[in-house]
C-alpha cells in the first residue's frame, strides 16, 4: 500500500508538470495580456514598455525556463492584474471554495444515497418514479440557471436567504444546493441501479431467507458492494466540482473562491494567476484520485492496488 | 427697459452675495465638521472587484468606482462633462508651449493629516509616470514628462510636446499623499482628500467607505456608510436589487429596466462602430461608394430601439459624444436608405461581393447582437457578409494587426478623456492602433490639433477631420450607448456622462 501510494504520487507529479506545461504554452498562444490590460488607445510604445516591465517580451522557452526555476522555489510569480504573489492570492481564496465544495458535495452524497436506496427498494413504485424523473430533470439543468432560479425563489420572492456573497451559514445554502443539484441527479441514478443489481444477487436472497433484518441486509451487506461504483462516481463529481462547477456557481453567487478567481483570470488573461490556480487544482485532482484508489481497497480488500 | 436692467443688476448682485456667503461657509467648513452630518448606509453592487485601491496603477472600472470617492484630481468635471477646477484653484495655464502652471487651493489636507501642497502634486505626477511603476494609465497621462514645485501651492507640469489636452489628462491624475504612498500596504489602505474615507476591504467580499466629515468641497457627503459588493453576474445583481440587498447596481440590461424598482441612465462613453478597410487595394470596401452604402444600409434607430431598448442615441457620424472636446455639431448621421445603398452598391459593381466582418462576443454590451444586426442589414443590400467572431485575445490581435486589415472590424470605442484626440489618434489617423485608412490629410490634421494651443483652431481641425471621415465613410457609424443603472426606490441619484460613481452626489429619501 505504501509503495502504491508513493508510485501514484510520482505519477501525479508528472501529471501536474504536464498540465503546467500545457497551460503555460496555451495561455501564451491565445493572446497578449498587455492588449487586454492596457486601454485600447495606448500607443505601441506604451504597450512595448509595459510588456517589457512584465517580462513578457522574452521568448516563450526563456519565459518557461524562468518559470520552472521559480516554481521549483515555490514562487509562482506576480499576478499581472492584482500585482501580488499569485499563489498567495489563490491560497487566500481556497478555503471559500473548499467550504462550498464540501457543503455541496456532502449534501449531494447524503441526499443521493438516501434517495437512491429508497428508490431501489420498491422499483416501479411511486417514490422510484418520482426519484428517477426528478434526477433526470436535475442533471439536465445547467448550474447557472439553477442558481438564478434559486436566488429568485428564496431571495427575491420569499426573501428568506441572501441573494449573493459570503457571510454566515445562510449565505452558503443556495450555492451549496446549486452545486449539489446535478450531482444528486447523476448519483441517484447510479446508487439506485447498483442497489437494484445487488438486491437481485443470490447472497441477498440468502440473507433474507435466514431472517436477517431488512436494514442489515441492505444497509451493510448490499451497501458495501454498491459503494465501489458510487465512490468512483462521487470522486469524479468532487473533481468536476473543484475544477469546473465552482467557476459557474461562484460567479453566479459572487462567492469569493478560486472558481470566481479563475473566471476573472481568464477574462483578464492573467496568465500568471491562471497558472497558479491550475497548478493547485491539478494537485487536488491527483490527490483525490489516489484517495479513491485507497478507498476501493478499504471497501473491498480483494481489489489489488497496482 | 430700465426696470429690466435694474432687475438684472439686482439678480447679479444677489448672486454675488450668495456666492460670497457660500465661499465663506465652505471656508468655515474646512476648519470644523460640517453642520449637517451624513447619515444612513447603502450597498452598491459593481460588476468586478477592484484589483487594487492604488488609484494610479490600473485601468480598472471597479477600482475607479471606489477610489474616485477617496482621491481627487486637480481638475474635476461636472455631471455633463464640463471641466472645472478640482484641487486646483483655477484651470491650469499654459505658460510656455510645453509647460502648464497649476495653482492649488489652500487649506486642504489628506485624511491622514498630510497637506495637499505642491510637494504632493509633484510626487503624484512623478510616481505615475515612473516607468518602473508600470502604470496602466500611461495613455491617460500621455505627454506628461515631469513636474516642478514653484512654491508651496504652485506646480509647473512639463510635457514632451505642446499638449492642449493637459487639463483633460489631469482629470485622470489622482493626487496621493507622499508619505502614505511610500508606506507598505498603500494599495490596500487608501488615503485621500475626497468626500469618503476608507474603512475596510474584505477581499472577495466587500469594501466599506464612510463619509469624510471634514471634506473641503461640495457637495458634502450625505450618506454615512457605503458598502461595495462585487457581483459579476447581471442576473444576480438584479435579483439582489429586487431583494433589497442593494441600493444601486451597475450595467443594468436594457431588457431589465422595467423590472428594476428604479432605473437611471446617462449618455455614456461607449460607441459601437465598425472600422471599414478604406486602404487602397482590391478589397470591396476600398470604394467609397461601397462604404457609404454600408452606412445607408443600417437602421441605426432600429438598433438603438431593438437592441438597447432606446437607451442609446444614434451616433452623429463621428463616435464622439456632444459633451466632448472636438465633437462636431455640424455632422448628421447617415440616413437609413436601402434603395440609395443598393444603387451605390450597383454603381460600384459590388453586388454579390463578400465582406469579411471581424468581431468578438461578450466583452461589450450587445456586441454579438449588434454585429449580427449590421451583417443582416448589409446582406439586405445584396452583399455577402462573412461574420467571424473570435475569442477576445485573437480579436485584439486582428484589431491591432496593422499589416492585414479585415474589410470590417467591430469595436466598442470608449473615451475616458472626453477629448477627440484619444479616439481620433487611435482610429482615424492612419498611424493609429486600430485605423484602416491611409488618408494622410487626416494624419496631418490630427497631429496638428494634438499640439494646437488655440482652442478655436483646434476645434476647426477636428471638424475638418471628422467631416472628412464621414464624407469618406471610413466607418459604419452606429450608436452611442447610455449607461444604465438600477437603484432602489429610496436612492436619489443622477448618473454622470463619464461613468464615474460619485457617492457625494447620492442621497437617501426617494419615495
Amino acid at each position: 500500500m505504501g509503495r502504491f501510494i508513493l508510485r501514484r504520487l510520482a505519477q501525479g507529479a508528472l501529471v501536474v508538470f504536464l498540465v503546467t506545461v500545457v497551460v503555460f504554452v496555451t495561455t501564451r498562444l491565445v493572446g497578449d495580456p498587455v492588449d487586454v490590460l492596457l486601454p485600447f488607445e495606448s500607443t505601441p510604445e506604451q504597450r512595448a514598455e509595459f510588456r517589457h516591465q512584465l517580462g513578457l517580451d522574452r521568448s516563450i522557452p526563456v519565459q518557461f525556463w524562468e518559470y520552472l526555476k521559480d516554481v521549483a522555489h515555490l514562487d509562482f510569480g506576480q499576478s499581472l492584474v492584482l500585482r501580488e504573489d499569485a499563489m498567495g492570492i489563490v491560497l487566500e481564496r481556497l478555503p471559500a471554495t473548499l467550504e462550498l465544495v464540501a457543503a455541496g458535495m456532502g449534501l449531494a452524497f447524503v441526499v443521493s444515497m438516501v434517495l437512491g436506496v429508497l428508490a431501489a427498494l420498491r422499483p416501479g413504485g411511486w417514490f422510484d418514479r418520482v426519484a428517477v424523473v426528478g434526477s433526470l430533470a436535475a442533471l439536465s439543468m445547467p448550474e447557472f440557471w439553477v442558481g438564478l432560479l434559486l436566488i429568485y425563489i428564496f431571495a427575491v420572492w420569499l426573501g428568506v436567504l441572501p441573494s449573493s456573497g459570503k457571510g454566515g451559514l445562510d449565505h452558503l445554502i443556495l450555492p451549496a444546493v446549486t452545486m449539489a443539484f446535478a450531482t444528486i441527479g447523476r448519483m441517484v441514478m447510479i446508487v439506485r441501479s447498483s442497489m437494484l443489481d445487488e438486491l437481485a444477487q443470490p447472497y441477498v436472497q440468502t440473507a433474507r431467507a435466514k431472517g436477517l433484518s431488512g436494514f442489515r441486509t441492505v444497509g451493510v451487506h448490499a451497501m458495501r458492494n454498491v459503494s465501489v461504483p458510487v465512490v468512483t462516481l462521487f470522486g469524479w463529481e468532487v473533481i468536476l466540482a473543484l475544477a469546473g462547477y465552482t467557476a459557474v456557481v461562484e460567479t453566479v453567487f459572487a462567492w469569493p473562491g478560486i472558481g470566481f478567481l479563475a473566471y476573472n483570470a481568464i477574462v483578464d488573461q492573467d496568465l500568471i494567476l491562471l497558472q497558479a490556480i491550475v497548478f493547485l487544482v491539478a494537485i487536488f485532482v491527483v490527490v483525490i484520485n489516489i484517495l479513491i484508489d485507497v478507498l476501493y481497497r478499504v471497501i473491498d480488500p480483494r481489489i489489488q492496488l497496482a | 427697459m430700465r426696470r429690466h436692467r435694474f432687475a438684472a443688476l439686482s439678480v447679479v448682485a444677489a448672486a454675488l452675495l450668495a456666492a460670497g456667503a457660500l465661499s465663506a461657509a465652505s471656508a468655515a467648513d474646512r476648519t470644523r465638521a460640517s453642520a449637517t452630518a451624513a447619515a444612513g448606509s447603502i450597498t452598491l453592487a459593481i460588476g468586478s472587484e477592484p484589483t487594487t485601491l492604488d488609484p494610479q496603477l490600473k485601468d480598472d472600472g471597479g477600482e475607479r468606482a471606489v477610489t474616485r470617492n477617496i482621491y481627487e484630481t486637480l481638475m474635476a468635471r461636472t455631471r455633463t462633462g464640463k471641466l472645472v477646477p478640482g484641487l486646483a484653484a483655477a484651470a491650469p495655464k499654459q505658460i510656455r508651449p510645453k509647460v502648464w502652471r497649476v495653482v492649488l487651493r489652500t487649506g486642504i489636507t489628506f485624511t491622514n493629516g498630510e497637506p495637499l501642497n505642491a510637494d504632493a502634486v509633484v510626487y503624484s505626477i512623478k510616481r505615475i509616470i515612473n516607468k518602473k511603476f508600470n502604470s496602466e494609465q500611461v495613455s491617460f497621462v500621455g505627454t506628461i514628462s515631469g513636474a516642478k514645485k514653484v512654491n508651496a501651492r504652485t506646480v509647473d507640469i512639463t510635457t514632451t510636446a505642446p499638449d492642449p489636452i493637459l487639463p483633460s489628462r489631469i482629470y485622470w491624475l489622482t493626487i496621493v499623499p507622499p508619505k502614505a504612498a511610500q508606506a507598505a500596504g498603500f494599495a490596500e489602505k487608501p488615503v485621500g482628500t475626497g468626500p469618503y474615507t476608507f474603512v475596510e476591504w474584505r477581499k472577495g467580499d466587500h469594501i466599506t467607505l464612510k463619509a469624510n466629515p471634514r471634506y473641503w468641497g461640495t457637495p458634502k457627503p450625505r450618506i454615512q456608510t457605503v458598502t461595495y459588493k462585487f457581483v459579476p453576474e447581471g442576473g444576480t445583481r438584479l435579483a439582489g436589487l429586487l431583494a433589497g440587498d442593494f441600493d444601486l447596481i451597475t450595467n443594468l440590461l436594457p431588457e431589465d429596466v422595467k423590472r428594476a424598482p428604479k432605473a437611471v441612465s446617462a449618455v455614456g462613453l461607449e460607441h459601437p462602430v465598425v472600422i471599414l478597410n478604406a486602404k487602397q487595394g482590391s478589397q470591396v470596401t476600398s470604394d467609397p461608394r461601397v462604404r457609404q452604402a454600408l452606412n445607408l444600409a443600417v437602421d441605426k434607430n432600429g438598433i438603438a430601439k431593438a437592441l438597447f431598448g432606446g437607451f442609446a442615441r444614434v451616433d452623429d457620424a463621428q463616435f464622439l459624444s456632444p459633451s466632448w472636446t472636438g465633437y462636431n455639431p455640424t455632422l448628421r448621421p447617415f440616413a437609413y436608405d436601402v434603395n440609395r445603398a443598393k444603387q451605390l452598391i450597383d454603381a460600384a459593381g459590388a453586388s454579390g461581393k463578400t465582406i469579411n466582418f471581424v468581431g468578438e462576443s461578450g466583452r461589450w454590451l450587445k456586441d454579438k447582437e449588434t454585429i449580427e444586426a449590421v451583417a443582416s442589414f448589409w446582406r439586405a443590400i445584396g452583399l455577402k457578409v462573412n461574420v467571424q467572431i473570435f475569442d477576445f485575445g485573437e480579436y485584439l490581435n486582428r484589431l491591432f494587426d496593422k499589416a492585414n486589415r479585415p474589410d470590417a472590424i467591430y469595436l466598442t470605442s470608449s473615451n475616458e478623456l472626453l477629448d477627440a484626440d484619444r479616439s481620433l489618434s487611435a482610429y482615424y489617423a492612419p498611424s493609429g492602433i486600430g485605423a484602416s485608412n491611409d488618408d494622410q490629410a487626416l494624419e496631418k490634421w490630427i497631429t496638428q490639433a494634438r499640439s494646437e494651443a488655440n482652442t478655436k483652431k483646434r476645434d476647426a481641425l477636428y471638424r475638418q477631420a471628422t467631416k472628412r471621415a464621414r464624407d469618406q465613410a471610413y466607418f459604419t457609424f452606429l450608436v452611442n450607448i447610455a449607461d444604465l443603472y438600477g437603484t432602489s426606490k429610496r436612492l436619489v441619484w443622477q448618473p454622470r456622462q463619464d461613468s464615474l460613481l460619485f457617492l457625494n452626489t447620492m442621497a437617501l429619501g426617494g419615495a
